[in-house]
């Protein structure tokens, strides 16, 4: 099918992007890399009044360092992001998270902060952004930005918190700590499709004993999920192959608490292979952190 | 709304809901570029946009707005094969066709970058690209061929 009529605006600053939104009538949306909103307009599955297109406004599509940390503009490429040393060098996790992400041509338009907008339930990167404790600048009608950080920005409806008005401008990674070792493994029914499930993993390891653990999924609950029971039975312990499967399970037990059957695999399925893809992850993560 | 071509500047004032895979075909009247899910998972609709393999399904026309675009009609200069093209008549490396300007865009742009890419490479390269009659085989053929034959070109 094709996109039903919608007017279209290309402003050129984030001033211009929030009158647009706040001039515009309801039911505008933003166009980042579209692949996520396209096929929805082609299916008229969405059905905006206006599209606030983004691409072609200053300053979004850098990726800086403030304070060490990794900043992503709205519109930098997933493409571009997975070639960045600066990607690589603060944050590994997410540089291993990007190639699992659907393919390389639609990576090379779509968008990490349009990704983590569309939340969507098999999705890698949400899961990234949780583990890593990632914080979202979003800019709004009264002009001075609020920052929220992912823990509450993926919602447990499968929404995200960003209203009507609102737009992400950049979402901001707190460097990891050098030398984690770090993994992203998914169960996926051919490569580039959505995660069946994904698990996300970070481990800090000194001294042989577990210093920070981050362990998050995608895909096993209609929402991204932040394994803090499963961190806390690593804090401090050493990493031996008994107690990451016991952590393991418990990540698993409890990301897929609310465990969904969709076209491709069922609840079941999604609480059958989580314990053993968290294990692996967590081996992996293990194996690569630097002692 | 003016872009580039296939070298040449095109104008046109499309309505915003036309996508550039649409503008491509219609407008501009170059039917290589081939539409297929709409929704960016088989890669027939894929072109150069900057130099870069992306989906003409998924995004406007008025979004070319001062870019460069190359379709699989502008891949060689003349009536020639490139040696790409001709690698994929050589190993039996379409049958209906569908695909195949999806399959030519994305490894034109995997040679240019990489001369000598690797079976993985290869393979990654083309994950996002559906082929339902030849079953790859041919495909994977025509570019280890032509990656053999870059290699031992130096």
């Amino acid at each position: 099918m094709k996109p039903a009529e919608f007017a279209y605006e290309a402003p050129r600053s984030v001033a211009a992007i929030r009158s647009a939104l706040a001039a515009g009538p309801k039911g505008a949306r933003i166009l980042a890399g579209g692949q996520g909103l396209v096929p929805l307009l082609n299916s008229r599955t969405a059905r905006p009044t206006l599209l606030v297109d983004i691409n072609r406004a200053a300053d979004l599509g850098e990726i800086d360092r403030p304070g060490g940390d990794l900043r992503v503009g709205a519109t930098v490429r997933m493409a571009d992001a997975e070639r960045s040393e600066d990607v690589r060098e603060a944050c590994p996790l997410l540089s291993q998270a990007l190639p699992w992400v659907a393919n390389p041509q639609v990576r090379n338009r779509a968008t990490i902060v349009g990704n983590l907008v569309s939340a969507n339930r098999g999705s890698e990167l949400p899961a990234v952004a949780l583990a890593l404790e990632a914080v979202f600048t979003i800019e709004g009608p009264s002009g001075s930005p609020r920052r929220c950080p992912a823990s509450v920005f993926f919602r447990t409806d499968g929404t995200v918190a960003c209203s009507a008005g609102e737009f992400v401008s950049s979402v901001t990674f707190p460097r990891q700590a050098p030398g984690a070792g770090c993994a992203f493994l998914e169960a996926q029914r051919r490569s580039a499709h959505y995660a069946l499930l994904g698990v996300a993993a970070a481990l800090v390891i000194r001294g042989g004993r577990v210093a920070g653990a981050r362990i998050a999924m995608a895909g096993a609950s209609p929402f991204p999920v932040r394994c803090h029971s499963a961190e806390a039975m690593l804090a401090g312990e050493a990493a031996t192959p008994g107690l990451l499967a016991a952590a393991a399970r418990e990540a698993a037990r409890t990301a897929t608490s609310d465990a969904y059957d969709d076209l491709h695999a069922t609840a079941h399925y999604r609480r059958a292979v989580a314990p053993e893809l968290a294990l692996r992850t967590l081996t992996a993560a293990a194996r690569s952190a630097a002692r | 709304m003016e872009f580039t071509l296939n070298g040449q500047s095109i104008q046109g004032k499309p309505e915003p809901r036309v996508l550039l895979s649409d503008f491509i075909r219609d407008t501009a009247g170059l039917q290589g570029t081939k539409v297929g899910c709409e929704h960016g998972a088989c890669g027939a609709c894929t072109v150069l946009f900057d130099g870069v393999p992306i989906r003409s399904c998924l995004m406007l026309a008025v979004q070319a707005e001062g870019h460069e675009v190359t379709t699989v009609e502008g891949l060689c200069g003349g009536p020639e094969f490139s040696p790409l093209q001709q690698a994929f008549h050589d190993c039996h490396a379409l049958q209906c066709g569908f695909c195949t300007a999806g399959f030519l865009v994305t490894l034109t742009a995997l040679f240019r970058d990489k001369p000598h890419p690797t079976d993985t490479e290869i393979s990654e390269a083309i994950a996002g690209h559906l082929c339902r009659c030849t079953g790859y085989v041919g495909i994977l053929e025509a570019a280890r061929r032509l990656a053999a034959e870059s290699a031992a070109a130096g």
